[in-house]
């Protein structure tokens, strides 16, 4: 445990107290490495970007630096995480023929491989909000309804579905489902905008828009690159997350099923809704009660850094589970490798709720090669029992099969539309 | 005034020389050959259907001129089957008595700086498409050639985009 | 030792009782106020369960956890909880049967109505009872062969030397309680003859 008994408040309850460990029954585990792909290449450490010269720099360097769109893989996969995103999901239009859809697929390939490069799209109204790319990538996706009312059901990959209905789940219609998804990130909130904007103008013409959800991240400049981001309940969130190439490649990548989807993923964005209210009725103790990490670092309350392993075996003195049974992450954690993913959360705030609570919460967006394999159990096992769920709801899900990158004088979807 | 007539006279009679020496080796004249200008970027405003006064529409792109001369673009010619008969112009958009914006015809073609490039887009310089026969869907392509002044010409490919509000 | 556990758990307890902010008591948590054995008591009666009552109904799908440890961390197992109609008394058998002599502290971590994670701790001591002792704490992976063990030494009593003051303890219980038991048999035994001599 990294805390001491001395540092506690008499009235910061009494389960620290009752319970804090020695030293001999709780272990603690090497941190696993994490590779620098986390923060991306632009971060630095706090120390070196002290003067405004430096800092000046930096965000030049940030707000012009470009991600290709080009490639083996989509971008905006694999790229470290932006500090702001948008998901757009369409519905196609009924008269959309397949022809249609391909000539869809190779106007929003031209419009993003231009965007990317922090060039403005052919018939953009407003090319001067395309000259600071920041990292922008854009990716798209076909929801099974793409694939049903294009006659392409026997492209469908393996394991790509509409997720169960789970019993914590509340839907609302208008942040469900989709037959295309467009997912535009980068480090500048008007480029996200204005990139999104001209993509599903381009749709437009071929689906209609049906939901879109925009968050946010911290700036990812000047941050520490091996340092998790954080959640608006505040807790470190994103730690279980492939990072090498090895481990997007066993994860994330398809590597068997239809061709056309070989080097593409699988995407579920779902929307949680967080009570904010009764969250702040916790104190600290409770709230890693229930997390099975600590707030201060996000380490597992068996560890002392983000990246230990948690030690689902470990017990006070007393034999209480250290890791409680109902944690989220000891629901989550699995020993099954297949029941890995990646997860490129982003936060929303939208307003307020009529209740005049905030309308906030995070738009989990989880990739893996097999949603049934690799996502549906550990969302079984979340459903079924994790005291968060009384503080989160989701109140959106949707499912697109995301097809791989593509060469200059290709499109996405290309091995698909043909 | 004496002097230059003697020094032009001179000057003819070296240029004389030059040709005929050129003349007697095989050569051309030594004219540089014209430049083609490049296009980029090019496209043209999808028209989904056509309507009654909606049978018109617009090509735009960006020209360069790698040369030392400036470069007009003079002329179009439509090369995609079954498109339009009409004649094709060149317009310009500019400001009329009445305050309004008007397009007409650019009087000696659209100059393409020498060393520099001249874009054309919505609400300013365009290559015009008058009386389409038939629609052009958006993302389809068509084709046409352009003409400079130097006497060069150059096929391009436009793809169609949709500029229509968001509504729309 | 013992009076410093029961003074920081009493004190401990106490917070549990403390509202944390400004919320009314309406929105208290199932924090306990009685149990059996009762906090810092010490029972000679057989302790074959611990009963909690809570200030209201707990949430079972949050399987509660219950833990039971002796002063030397020795722990005693469990079975399932079990709730009363009310649902806020919650049983929890000892699976050996009764509690053997000893100081313990059972523990609990239950979800209260408005999903706030609740623990806490008591404390009692167990005497007079003739249960087996509880086996040393053995890591996850080794088998505990508790009883057999314990048999061996209430036989042999004197001569084997314990690998830790666990097992030594044991070995000193073991030995006191058959001294005792022969006690108990002289007793018994000079009692009938004196019976039956009278007659």
């Amino acid at each position: 445990m990294t805390q001491t008994p001395v540092e506690d408040s008499e009235t910061s309850g009494v389960s620290r107290r009752g319970f804090l460990a020695s030293a001999g029954v709780v272990s603690s585990y090497v941190a696993a490495g994490v590779a620098g792909f986390a923060g991306g290449a632009l971060t630095v450490n706090a120390a070196q970007a002290s003067t405004p010269e430096k800092e000046a720099q930096l965000r030049a360097q940030q707000q012009s630096a470009t991600i290709p769109f080009y490639g083996e893989y989509q971008a905006g996969i694999m790229t470290p995480l932006q500090a702001y995103g948008t998901y757009a999901a369409f519905t196609l239009k009924p008269s959309t023929t397949l022809e249609q859809a391909r000539s869809m697929m190779q106007l929003l390939t031209d419009d993003a491989a231009r965007l990317a490069k922090g060039k403005p799209t052919l018939p953009d109204g407003e090319p001067y909000l395309a000259t600071e790319p920041a990292r922008l990538t854009s990716t798209f996706g076909f929801g099974p309804g793409f694939f049903s009312k294009l006659g392409l059901q026997g492209g469908m990959p393996a394991g790509f579905a509409e997720l169960p209905t789970f019993s914590i789940d509340k839907l609302q219609p208008e942040f469900s489902g989709g037959d295309l998804v467009i997912h535009v990130g980068a480090d500048n909130p008007l480029t996200v905008a204005h990139a999104a904007r001209q993509l599903s103008r381009t749709a437009h013409t071929f689906a209609e828009p049906l939901w879109s959800q925009t968050g946010f991240n911290r700036p990812q400049y000047g941050v520490p690159s091996d340092q998790t981001g954080r959640n608006l309940f505040g807790q470190v969130d994103g730690t279980v997350n492939p990072r090498s190439a090895k481990e997007f490649d066993s994860q994330v990548w398809a590597t068997s099923g239809p061709q056309w989807f070989r080097d593409g993923t699988c995407l579920v964005v779902r929307r949680i809704q967080m009570d904010f209210a009764g969250w702040d009725k916790l104190d600290d103790t409770k709230k890693e009660t229930a997390m099975g990490r600590n707030l201060h670092n996000g380490a597992p309350l068996t560890g002392t850094k983000e990246f230990d392993t948690p030690d689902l075996k470990a017990t006070y003195e007393n034999g209480m589970p250290v890791i409680a049974s109902f944690a989220h992450v000891r629901r989550a954690k699995t020993d099954n490798p297949a029941e890995k993913f990646l997860r490129r959360p982003l936060n929303y705030e939208d307003g307020l709720l009529p209740s005049g609570e905030p309308n906030a919460g995070l738009i989990f967006a989880a990739y893996m090669a097999d949603i049934q394999k690799q996502f549906v159990p550990v969302q079984q096992r979340l459903a079924d029992l994790d005291l968060m769920n009384t503080w989160t709801t989701p109140i959106g899900s949707a499912v697109f099969a995301l097809p791989p990158g593509c060469q200059p004088g290709g499109y996405i979807g290309e091995g698909l539309l043909g | 005034m004496k002097n230059s007539t003697s020094a032009t006279k001179r000057g003819f009679s070296l240029v004389a020389v030059a040709i005929a020496a050129l003349a007697l080796v095989g050569c051309a004249p030594a004219t540089p050959e014209p430049v083609t200008p490049t296009a980029s970027d090019v496209w043209i405003k999808a028209v989904p259907e056509l309507m009654d006064g909606m049978a018109m529409t617009g090509v735009f792109m960006t020209l360069e001129n790698p040369s030392d001369e400036d470069i007009e673009l003079v002329g179009a010619t439509n090369t995609t089957e079954g498109l339009s008969e009409t004649p094709m112009e060149i317009h310009e958009v500019v400001k009329g008595d009445d305050g309004e914006m008007v397009m007409q015809e650019v009087e000696g073609g659209i100059v393409i700086p020498a060393k520099g490039s001249v874009t054309l887009k919505p609400g300013g310089y365009h290559v015009m498409y008058w009386d389409l026969l038939k629609p052009i869907p958006v993302g389809s392509h068509v084709t046409l050639t352009l003409e400079f002044s130097n006497g060069t010409t150059l096929d391009v490919d436009a793809v169609a985009r949709d500029i229509s509000t968001y509504a729309g | 030792m013992i009076r410093r556990i029961a003074s920081v758990i009493a004190t401990a307890l106490m917070a549990l009782f403390v509202v944390v902010g400004t919320t009314s008591m309406a929105h208290a948590h199932s924090d306990t106020f009685q149990s059996v054995p009762a906090n810092d008591s010490v029972v000679s009666t057989p302790v074959v369960e611990l009963q909690f009552t809570f200030v209201e109904a707990v949430q079972q799908e949050f399987a509660p956890e219950v833990s039971l440890v002796n002063a030397d961390g020795a722990v005693a197992e469990l079975g399932a909880p079990t709730f009363d109609v009310t649902g806020a008394t919650m049983t929890v058998p000892v699976v050996s049967g009764a509690l053997p002599n000893g100081s313990y502290t059972a523990s609990y971590r239950i979800v209260s109505q408005d999903g706030h994670p609740a623990s806490g701790s008591i404390t009692f001591t167990v005497e007079g009872s003739d249960a087996d002792p509880l086996a040393e704490a053995v890591p996850a992976e080794e088998e505990a062969v508790v009883t057999e063990a314990d048999e061996e030494l209430m036989v042999t009593s004197s001569g084997a030397e314990g690998d830790n003051g666990q097992l030594q303890l044991a070995l000193g219980l073991g030995a006191a309680g058959a001294v005792a038991l022969a006690a108990v048999l002289v007793i018994v035994a000079l009692r009938r003859r004196r019976n039956s001599s009278t007659k």
